[in-house]
């Protein structure tokens, strides 16, 4: 009976080292001659079994093999290499990702149950659409109070119902805090609107010490929480004219209410406002910028005098950036501060630093641009948009016996840049 | 099974295995060089188990020859007669050079092979047999041996570039 073919393979390994017994010796030669694989694997394993019959390479392979094997970590191919390692890393794998992908949805899913929340905090502080009639309007905002939240639904949508119940829920969550915290972000609103009523009537108040645009009636008091949202926004939006230039330059309190305000009131008010809502952290963290103003004199040549060069003297009221532009006509305007042998294109001024430069008059405007960066590289077409003044900006000419000069700022403290266009045939003369 | 029927069946066997390495001609001369030397030289050998070995030994030889004298007469690269040195007797610097060279690639390559193998081929080189060894190595079937064997070979035979030349 012929023996299966693996059977044979399997005594080849013994052929080589001569480790055969008599009977396999037997079975494998008498194989051999009848298969010719076989015969041939044979003939190929002569060579290495004439090698190691030689007893000195017998030897040098024995103490070889005794030494440790020098490949790179076998013992850890060798586990790879099996079927059990290799099932084992996968599923190690496998876990692994699955861990990291359960994270993920957790915290995708926690993000949106947080989206809705945010929303719902900031919701109550932006004025809602114009109503159709006037009283209906009242009611649902008084119905958004959670003293009033055990009456009926308020009749808007549904999803101011899901706001209602959040909200609800958050006043659960948030029982826990100390009792002086606000219980709503309507109650938040509201308090939110007799400050700023309050700081509305020192800013009047303040106006009228100053004495500039005091003629201007206040506004009429708000019949409603949502006329005064309406107004309030019509005020950031509309320049404030009661502003003094001068009072901006020289860092006295302003008159406007966004203006810059003293640091230390800043401090003060941030624990009565950081009661109402989280939603109004963010924006009081910021740092309050100072507005851009600026100073500006001219000082001509004698009188009789041929037309020369005029001298225009510049000061800022911070670190700021400087940029004078001079224009003939319709030609495009011309930098000349800083001087072209410079090759840089902002100046930068501090404080009660004079900018002096003499300006031919044969130029019939000035541009100043005053900027809290530096000023990127612009052609000279650019610079014609870039030299146009803001529209809420202000300007005061102060004429006294101590100074004649010109403040122009920027009531706006967000406000990154000043641009000044002077026209030369009204500069004041000595 | 007679020693003339081992001697047809050698025949056979040893033209197909040499018509895969040179020519048709040249390997039904490599098979009556070897029977030649079967029957001049070695007469007594009439055991399968002895007479089997001995012409793969002879036939290796041969064919060694074969390819000294291939190289001798310039078939490879023709190269004047009076250049070429004459044999020694012994064994030629080429032949231990050849022999050295093949050991240690033998070394170099069992020195990569696992530790399982390195221990095989430890007992084996040690003249230990198969039931032996797995005894040894505490495997209850000679059978794992019988597979250990076949893959670590192969894996050296790998190692070795794919020939043990």
């Amino acid at each position: 009976m012929p023996e299966p073919e693996h059977e044979l393979e399997k005594l080849l390994g013994g052929f080589a080292a001569d480790t055969l017994a008599p009977e396999e010796r037997e079975k494998l030669f008498r194989a051999a001659l009848q298969d010719q694989q076989l015969f041939n694997a044979l003939a190929d394993e002569q060579a290495l079994k004439e090698l190691l019959t030689d007893p000195a390479v017998r030897r040098r392979v024995l103490q070889s093999l005794a030494q440790r094997g020098t490949g790179p970590s076998p013992s850890w191919r060798d586990w790879f290499a099996r079927p059990a390692g290799l099932a084992w890393a996968g599923g190690l794998a496998a876990g692994v990702f699955a861990v990291i992908f359960g994270l993920k949805v957790y915290q995708d899913g926690l993000h949106q149950a947080a989206g809705p929340a945010a929303t719902e905090e900031v919701r109550p502080t932006t004025p809602s659409p114009p109503p159709q009639a006037a009283p209906p309007v009242q009611a649902p905002l008084k119905d958004t109070e959670p003293k009033a939240s055990k009456s009926a639904p308020l009749p808007e949508t549904a999803a101011k119902d899901a706001v209602a119940s959040a909200s609800n829920t958050r006043e659960k969550a948030a029982a826990s805090r100390p009792p002086q915290a606000p219980h709503s972000s309507a109650d938040a609103t509201e308090k939110r609107e007799s400050s700023r009523q309050k700081e509305s009537q020192k800013r009047d108040a303040t106006v009228g010490t100053l004495g500039k645009s005091a003629e201007q009636p206040a506004p009429a008091a708000p019949t409603s929480e949502l006329d005064r949202l309406l107004l309030a926004e019509e005020k950031t939006e509309q320049p404030d004219l009661s502003v003094s230039a001068r009072a901006l330059f020289l860092g006295q309190p302003p008159a406007s209410g966004i203006a810059s305000r003293p640091q230390g009131d800043e401090v003060e008010s941030v624990p009565k406002t950081d009661r109402f809502a989280l939603a109004q952290k963010a924006p009081q963290r910021q740092p309050v910028l100072k507005p851009l103003a600026l100073r500006y004199t001219f000082v001509a040549g004698e009188k009789g005098e041929s037309p020369g060069p005029v001298t225009l003297t510049v000061e800022s009221n911070q670190e700021a950036y400087l940029q004078i532009w001079t224009r003939a006509g319709d030609a495009l305007p011309e930098l000349v501060l800083p001087a072209k042998e410079t090759g840089r294109i902002s100046l930068k001024t501090v404080a009660g630093q004079r900018q002096e430069i003499k300006v031919s008059q044969e130029n019939d405007r000035v541009i100043v641009r005053l900027s809290r960066v530096p000023f990127g590289p612009i052609t000279r077409q650019e610079a014609v948009m870039a030299g146009r003044s803001a529209p809420n900006q202000v300007t005061e000419s102060a004429s006294t016996a101590q100074e004649q000069a010109t403040y122009v700022a920027n009531p706006d403290p967000s406000a990154s840049e000043l641009v000044i266009e002077i026209p030369l045939s009204t500069y004041p003369s000595r | 099974m007679d020693r003339d029927d081992m001697l047809t069946a050698l025949r056979e066997r040893i033209v197909a295995f040499a018509a895969l390495r040179v020519s048709r001609d040249h390997a039904e001369d490599l098979a009556q060089d070897v029977l030649a030397v079967l029957y001049d030289k070695y007469p007594h050998v009439v055991e399968l188990i002895e007479l089997v070995p001995l012409a793969f030994q002879v036939l290796r030889y041969k064919m060694l020859d074969a390819h000294r004298k291939a190289l001798r007469r310039g078939e490879y690269n023709q190269e004047s007669v009076d250049d070429l040195a004459l044999p020694a007797s012994g064994g030629s610097p080429e032949t231990q050079l050849d022999q050295k060279q093949r050991v240690e690639r033998l070394l170099a390559a069992m020195a990569q092979l696992g530790e399982r193998c390195r221990e095989l081929f430890r007992w084996k080189m040690e003249g230990k047999s198969f039931p032996e060894i797995q005894t040894l190595m505490g495997q209850t079937s000679v059978n794992t041996i019988y597979t250990w064997d076949l893959r670590c070979r192969k894996q050296l035979l790998s190692l070795m570039g794919g020939s043990w030349e």
